[in-house]
């Protein structure tokens, strides 16, 4: 006979890196019920951001998520500048390109070592995540900070790049995807992390659309939506095509995320090889009047700012919508009926972001 | 982000909002249900008087919405029935502004995100708090 | 009481827990175990029990429900042991000092004997900190002030 009990997985974890909750009631070792319980990291951004002046609202919006912080930056200054009726330079729409995208290319890296770790391989932890240091040292030579970069002002960005930033960018970005090739057949092929998780936690194209999944998760399941075809920024001049798989489970958002981190590289390679000339920075003047929303393709899924202005320095409402918000209800779908010792696993596959869920 | 150079005459304003009588809102959403719409999530706005609900859709990578006025006291219907996945955004907009949300599947009790210490739900605004506190980038 | 001092001190093994911060000090924590700055070549081990811990790394403004959470990691801890708070929030609350689920500082909840500054602070950083804990712990302070 099943025997059933309630078991708290959090919010102090080792393989969680982040404090959440989850009360999973198991029948022997089959979960059954899941139920995430939050709170843990709220500290009411959304109420702070309509006390802040709006030009100092980027610093805060940046420390939502340290992780996709580049992201985070973009779609509040893309949302206020709509707001103020001004236009970044072409070349700021670039270098936003540019971070954003190295960003992105450090949050799969840096996903990749904990799907790693978690399923205790431990070497191609250590190796994935010796790579993502490149990714970090140019951040740190380019924009002055390691994790939270701060590249982005409203009506443009606040550093420029030289010539010789850009071939040095250039040359780690090769040899990072040198190292990256050579680690692939292991990350893709190899037995552990097949039999990890290939037909775990399984989502299906309907599912996902139902469910109301985001980012990678989406596209591994079949559905091809990437906000950057919507072409903000300079996405429209780089020839953006979204990656999609079609598993629907673990294997697949692993796959779509480790194809992902060389589209990155290719991107970053095009928008530095289109880079034009000119200012950086458009002043902003006035106070923002008005409604916006501005949706952006953060490393996670799709970020959603809705922002309102009533004409003085401080928002009327700053509501932040962040993409693991919209992942957790799947791992509610998707953990029942799974193993006990596959729920680090399956919850990672989310690449849940915990700071970024409830602000 | 198409928008033309130049001066702004008019207010940026938001696209695609449909508003919505409370009775007829189930209604909307299972219609934006049954044309496969993924659900993105529900913004509260607090205008002083009263709230502004907005529910966001996507559907092929447009945007949206349907808008519901209510009054501070009224009961707001659940949409998780049809999109299950509200329960995080009804959950949230209860806690942060004391919404009351009829019919919910998981519900946190206004605690989901904010803890005990808390007295009351602290985005509502009142009439007092209307003075700011000057940003001084804090 | 030396021997077991200096072996302390030659493998301090560290616990690591986040009370609202946004992840970036979280994962320059992490950062810190990966082969570029190898901690554990001090002989530091993360590890996921708090009552195996001497050195508790906490990062983030105290948020009211980590709080709890906090308070009793840190009392699970066997003595001697040292608080090392990573980050600027951590220290003072950072940006989110006047957010109203923020208590503000680890200080506030339990005591904190390193402060390590930065946004996100830098793996060099950390490292140093920890280090000046494990220092702290071997000579014998007190290292409940306060109550």
């Amino acid at each position: 006979m099943a025997v059933k009990t309630i078991l708290p997985f959090g919010p102090q974890h080792p393989v969680l890196p982040e404090p959440i909750q989850l009360r999973i009631t198991l029948e022997d070792e089959n979960i059954g019920q899941v139920l995430p319980a939050l709170g843990y990291v709220h500290r009411g951004i959304e109420k702070a951001g309509e006390n802040n002046d709006y030009p100092l609202n980027v610093f805060l919006v940046e420390r939502i998520c340290g992780i996709c912080s580049a992201t985070h930056g973009l779609a509040y200054c893309l949302a206020v500048e709509r707001l103020l009726g001004i236009e970044p330079p072409p070349r700021a729409n670039y270098l936003r390109v540019v971070w954003a995208e190295l960003h992105r290319l450090h949050s799969h890296l840096l996903w990749w070592g904990l799907l790693a770790d978690a399923f205790g391989f431990e070497s191609l932890f250590m190796q994935i995540w010796r790579v993502r240091e490149m990714v970090m040292d140019v951040l740190e030579k380019t924009a002055g900070n390691r994790v939270i970069i701060s590249v982005n002002a409203i009506g443009g960005v606040r550093r420029d790049l030289s010539e010789e930033q850009i071939s040095e960018m250039l040359h780690t970005l090769e040899e990072c995807e040198k190292q990256l090739y050579a680690l692939l057949p292991v990350m893709l092929n190899d037995y552990t992390v097949k039999k990890r998780t290939a037909g775990k936690g399984v989502l299906t194209s309907e599912q996902a659309l139902r469910l109301g999944v985001v980012g990678p998760t989406l596209r591994a399941s079949g559905v091809a939506q990437d906000l950057r075809m919507t072409g903000y920024a300079a996405y429209g001049e780089l020839g953006f095509e979204p990656i999609v798989e079609q598993g629907g489970d673990c294997y697949a958002r692993a796959v779509v995320r480790a194809r992902e981190c060389f589209q990155t590289i290719e991107l970053v390679r095009r928008a530095l090889q289109q880079l034009p000339d000119g200012d950086i920075l458009t002043k902003p003047r006035g106070n923002p009047n008005g409604k916006a929303i501005v949706r952006v393709e953060a490393p996670r899924g799709e970020l959603m700012y809705f922002v309102v202005g009533n004409g003085t320095k401080n928002l009327e409402r700053m509501r932040v919508r962040t993409p693991t918000l919209a992942n957790v209800p799947a791992l509610l779908e998707m953990l029942p009926g799974a193993e006990f010792a596959d729920i680090p696993v399956i919850t990672l596959s989310i690449d849940p972001c915990i700071s970024c869920t409830e602000r | 982000m198409g928008e033309a150079h130049g001066p702004h005459l008019e207010l940026p304003d938001i696209d695609n909002v449909q508003l919505v009588q409370q009775e007829q809102l189930l209604q909307h959403v299972a219609h934006f249900a049954a044309q496969g719409m993924r659900f993105i999530t529900i913004t509260c706005i607090d205008n002083g008087e009263q709230f502004e609900v907005y529910y966001h859709f996507d559907h092929d990578m447009k945007l949206n919405h349907l808008l519901l006025v209510i009054g501070k006291k009224e009961v707001l219907p659940s949409i998780t029935p049809i999109y299950f996945c509200a329960f995080v955004a009804e959950n949230e907009m209860k806690d942060l502004f004391g919404v009351r949300v009829d019919g919910l599947n998981v519900d946190y009790q206004g605690r989901m995100l904010v803890s005990d210490e808390l007295p009351s739900p602290p985005m509502r605004k009142s009439s007092d708090s209307a003075v700011r506190r000057n940003g001084d980038g804090s | 009481m030396k021997l077991i001092d200096r072996a302390r001190m030659k493998s301090p093994w560290v616990l690591h827990y986040n009370s609202g911060s946004c992840n970036g000090c979280d994962i320059e924590i992490f950062a810190c175990m990966t082969p570029m700055y190898d901690l554990e070549r001090f002989g530091i081990v993360n590890v996921g029990n708090p009552k195996h811990a001497d050195v508790l790394l906490v990062t983030g403004p105290v948020t009211y429900r980590g709080a709890r959470v906090l308070r009793n990691l840190y009392e699970q801890m066997p003595s001697p042991k040292a608080v090392v708070a990573v980050g600027t929030c951590a220290c003072s609350g950072g940006v989110f000092r006047n957010c109203y689920n923020c208590i503000g500082g680890v200080d506030k909840v339990i005591p904190v004997d390193v402060y390590v500054p930065g946004c996100a602070a830098k793996p060099e950083a950390i490292i140093e900190g920890v280090l000046m804990a494990v220092e702290r712990m071997s000579e014998h302070t007190p290292l409940k002030r306060g109550k």
